[in-house]
């Protein structure tokens, strides 16, 4: 990993030159059959294999405990793999310990090194490479522009006398600035403040795109990983459940967990009575019947149905929806932008609805009765989840 | 712009017209008091018991009002004697007039016995004299000649003057091996007299040992200790505390019980076969002893700053620095050890400055060779041949010492920087 990449190459070019010999049709990291247990007793990561392609930003999502951050620290080399093995590039670094594997890394309360200045947290990583001082110069110096912090007298500073975010783009730059191919993000924008974590988001999503690093990224807020994401590999319990473009991952969950994580989502609980042409007829609990997509559920078995708040009409022309059912209205919110209608539907009390609010579009009184459909494309019968 | 211009040209004012500093100052006066009184006590009390008895202890090694206070009169008179020639007429006749006066107020024994310490045997010759004095009339010079020879000793006379001096630097001297030879010039003393240079020496590299051991032992456990769990470290740390619970004496002795040549490690050593019975290790009553009770009793005070200091450095740093690609004894050396040296630094004064004060251990198991300064300053307060004012002589440089590591510590790392726990 110390190949001196093209000095007359410029920040924000797109494509990264690579070493003749490296093969390039690799892929960046492969897990196979990985297993992870701390105490020999249950398993954190359970059999997962995963391929991360060359420059791709891969998300991995998924509650506290569910062994996300296990799979980053297997890759960075902090933590053994108990079974299975882990390529990087093709080698196989089970046994390589982590100074050697030549892998960026921005952790969660960014690890700046608190007695050196910014300039020399920068230069660190390429002090132990072995580069001569006016190489260590150039370099901190365009890392520091790609982070916008070229300017601004920062390099003599201390990280103590930054602010959250400023630390945060120093932690990037000191990543990135050993030109690694490959980039860890643990939770990097979790101690910002909502403004700018969204703004820290596309600045890293730009630069991914800019320099053509492979990353990847652990995060446990959803929005953040649809935002930035090429691929997003949802987490629970030690098992991927799902690994899919954000768009794929929201519109077409392939189970329970995924369709409640991932976004706002309408559940009605209720029971398989046929399958026909993948579309499944499904009782609900309040004797109404519906159709919706069969995705992981059989005929017989009790489902969970899922429907975006936002594919939900109210009053539907028929054209529109294939059949509707009763609801009774318990609470309108007004949000400027839209309106959040709560009620009723075979017996779940939380059955959200959002319609835009568009001019003379009706509002409804708590209380009230009314008829909402929806697309079968829209509902997906899945497990039952328990 | 214009306005903040303004503004700091000209005081600021409170609403009623006085200076906002003022009214500041007024308003917090009542806090100012309380935070006084809380601290007062404390303030009051280490004024008795520490500032006024170092400020004794610093006067006494250099006051020297015995010839001045008991010979008031030969003391002003040798002020004018060019110490070529036995003194004139006026010396004698004031040692004369001050000897009546001494002998009436029973203090010419005291002075007999200052100038005995300078010149010993001269106690009977002032003495003897003094009891002659009252029957004899002016001139005095011969009569005194005639009764003692020594009164024609040039050097009686040269420590008289000398020491009619309100401050010495007599003890001064002494504690650094030198003193007023019989011409009054400062010279070393005799090779068998130099003890206390020396034992500074052997005093300051053996608490320098002492703390560089303790850096070596504590550093491993305390970053154990930093890195465990909770439940272990707390477990840990019990451990390293518990000489804390146990007399220092007990600890001591324990030692003594282990280290002696019929003790424990010998016995065990000659029974295994490691050494014959007649080679057994001499380990206590020496240096060795010193050096292996104080490390074991001073071992504490390096672990708790180190720990404290290490338990807030999070190990993503050290990760990160390998993440960078730094070897890990490079990661360490870089970026955790640095962080620790506040800590260590802390340990290291702490522990030094204990050291070189030590007094019981060296006491009980340093035999003659792992004696500190401090037992020869103890002995100089103890007993017949009591030298309080060389005590405290010895005692107010290894202050002044101490003082002075501290310093160079402060300039080196910077107080402000210490951790103590």
């Amino acid at each position: 990993m110390n190949e001196l990449v093209d000095e007359e190459r410029k920040v924000g070019q797109s494509s990264r030159p690579r070493p003749e010999s490296a093969p390039s049709d690799q892929p960046m990291v492969l897990f196979e059959e990985v297993q992870k247990s701390y105490d020999g007793e249950t398993l954190v990561v359970k059999n997962l294999n995963l391929r991360l392609e060359r420059g791709e930003f891969m998300t991995m999502l998924g509650p506290s405990g569910s062994g996300k951050t296990t799979c980053l620290m297997m890759v960075a080399g902090f933590e053994p793999a108990t079974h299975g093995e882990i390529y990087l590039d093709g080698q196989p670094i089970n046994s390589v310990p982590p100074h050697k594997r030549g892998i960026g890394m921005v952790f969660q309360n960014y690890a700046l090194f608190p007695h050196l200045t910014i300039a020399e947290n920068l230069a660190f990583p390429l002090e132990v490479r072995g580069f001569d001082k006016a190489e260590r110069e150039k370099k901190v110096q365009r890392a520091l522009d790609m982070v916008q912090m070229g300017e601004g007298g920062f390099h003599g500073r201390r990280p103590a006398q930054l602010s959250g975010g400023q630390q945060q783009r120093v932690a990037l730059a000191r990543a990135l600035v050993f030109e690694p191919e490959l980039v860890l993000m643990d939770e990097p924008l979790g101690a910002l403040d909502k403004q700018l974590r969204e703004h820290m988001q596309f600045e890293i999503k730009h630069l991914h795109e800019s320099l053509g690093v492979s990353v990847i990224y652990v995060t446990h807020d959803q929005s953040e990983a649809l935002t930035m994401s090429d691929r997003v590999a949802v987490f629970n319990d030690g098992v991927i459940q799902q690994l899919a473009s954000p768009e794929e991952l929201y519109e077409k969950p392939e189970n329970s967990f995924v369709a409640q994580f991932i976004g706002e989502n309408n559940t009605l609980v209720g029971k398989i009575r046929s399958i026909n042409d993948g579309i499944a007829r499904v009782l609900l609990n309040d004797g109404e019947e519906v159709m919706a997509l069969a995705i992981n559920a059989g005929p017989g078995e009790r489902t969970q149905l899922s429907i975006r708040p936002e594919r939900v009409e109210i009053d539907p022309d028929e054209s529109v929806t294939d059949h509707t059912v009763t609801g009774r209205v318990e609470e309108v919110i007004y949000l400027g932008d839209h309106i959040r209608t709560r009620m009723t539907v075979a017996d779940n009390s939380a059955f959200v609805v959002k319609t835009r609010n568009r001019l003379g579009a009706r509002r409804f009184k708590a209380g009230e009765s009314v008829r909402v459909g929806w697309a079968t494309e829209d509902c997906r019968a899945l497990d039952h989840g328990d | 712009m214009a306005s903040s211009r303004k503004t700091s040209r000209a005081p600021i004012l409170a609403a009623d017209g006085t200076p906002l500093k003022q009214a500041l100052h007024r308003s917090q006066r009542a806090e100012r008091r309380r935070a006084f009184a809380l601290v007062a006590p404390l303030l009051f009390f280490l004024l008795i018991v520490f500032v006024v008895p170092i400020l004794a202890m610093i006067w006494r090694s250099v006051y020297n009002p015995e010839i001045r206070g008991y010979l008031p009169q030969t003391a002003a008179a040798l002020q004018e004697w060019d110490g070529e020639d036995v003194p004139p007429e006026p010396v004698f006749q004031a040692m004369a007039a001050d000897m009546i006066v001494g002998i009436e107020n029973r203090t010419i024994g005291r002075a007999a016995a200052r100038i005995n310490r300078e010149i010993p045997g001269a106690r009977s010759t002032v003495m003897r004299t003094a009891r002659k004095v009252d029957g004899w009339s002016a001139p005095y010079r011969e009569k005194f000649l005639d009764a003692d020879g020594d009164w024609a000793n040039l050097e009686l006379w040269h420590i008289l003057k000398r020491e009619s001096r309100l401050l010495t630097p007599t003890y001064y001297l002494l504690a650094v091996d030198y003193e007023y030879n019989s011409k009054g010039e400062i010279a070393p003393r005799p090779e068998i007299y130099q003890v206390y240079t020396g034992l500074f020496f052997r005093t300051a590299w053996m608490s320098i040992l002492i703390t560089l051991i303790c850096v070596v032992l504590a550093y491993p456990i305390s970053y154990m200790l930093a890195t465990q769990p909770t439940r272990i470290a707390n477990l840990l740390l019990i451990l390293v505390l518990l000489p804390f619970w146990t007399s220092l004496l007990v600890r001591t002795s324990a030692w003594i019980v282990l280290l002696q040549q019929q003790g424990v490690i010998n016995e065990l050593l000659v029974a295994v076969g490691v050494i014959g019975d007649d080679g057994r290790l001499r380990m206590i009553y020496n240096r060795t002893g010193t050096i292996v009770a104080m490390t074991h009793i001073l071992l504490p005070f390096m672990v708790l700053p180190l720990y404290s200091v290490m338990k807030t450095i999070p190990p993503s740093y050290l990760r990160a620095a390998k993440s960078l690609g730094a070897h890990p004894f490079r990661a360490w050396w870089r970026v955790y050890f640095p962080l620790t040296v506040p800590g260590l630094a802390a340990g290291c004064i702490l522990v030094f400055i204990l050291a070189i004060g030590y007094y019981i251990t060296p006491a009980l198991v340093g035999g003659d060779s792992g004696i500190f300064i401090s037992n020869l300053i103890a002995q100089n307060m103890q007993g017949s041949s009591a030298q309080l004012k060389l005590a405290a002589a010895l005692a107010t440089i290894l202050l002044v010492a101490v003082l002075i590591v501290y310093w160079v510590f402060n300039k080196l790392v910077g107080v402000d920087r210490l951790k103590f726990g």
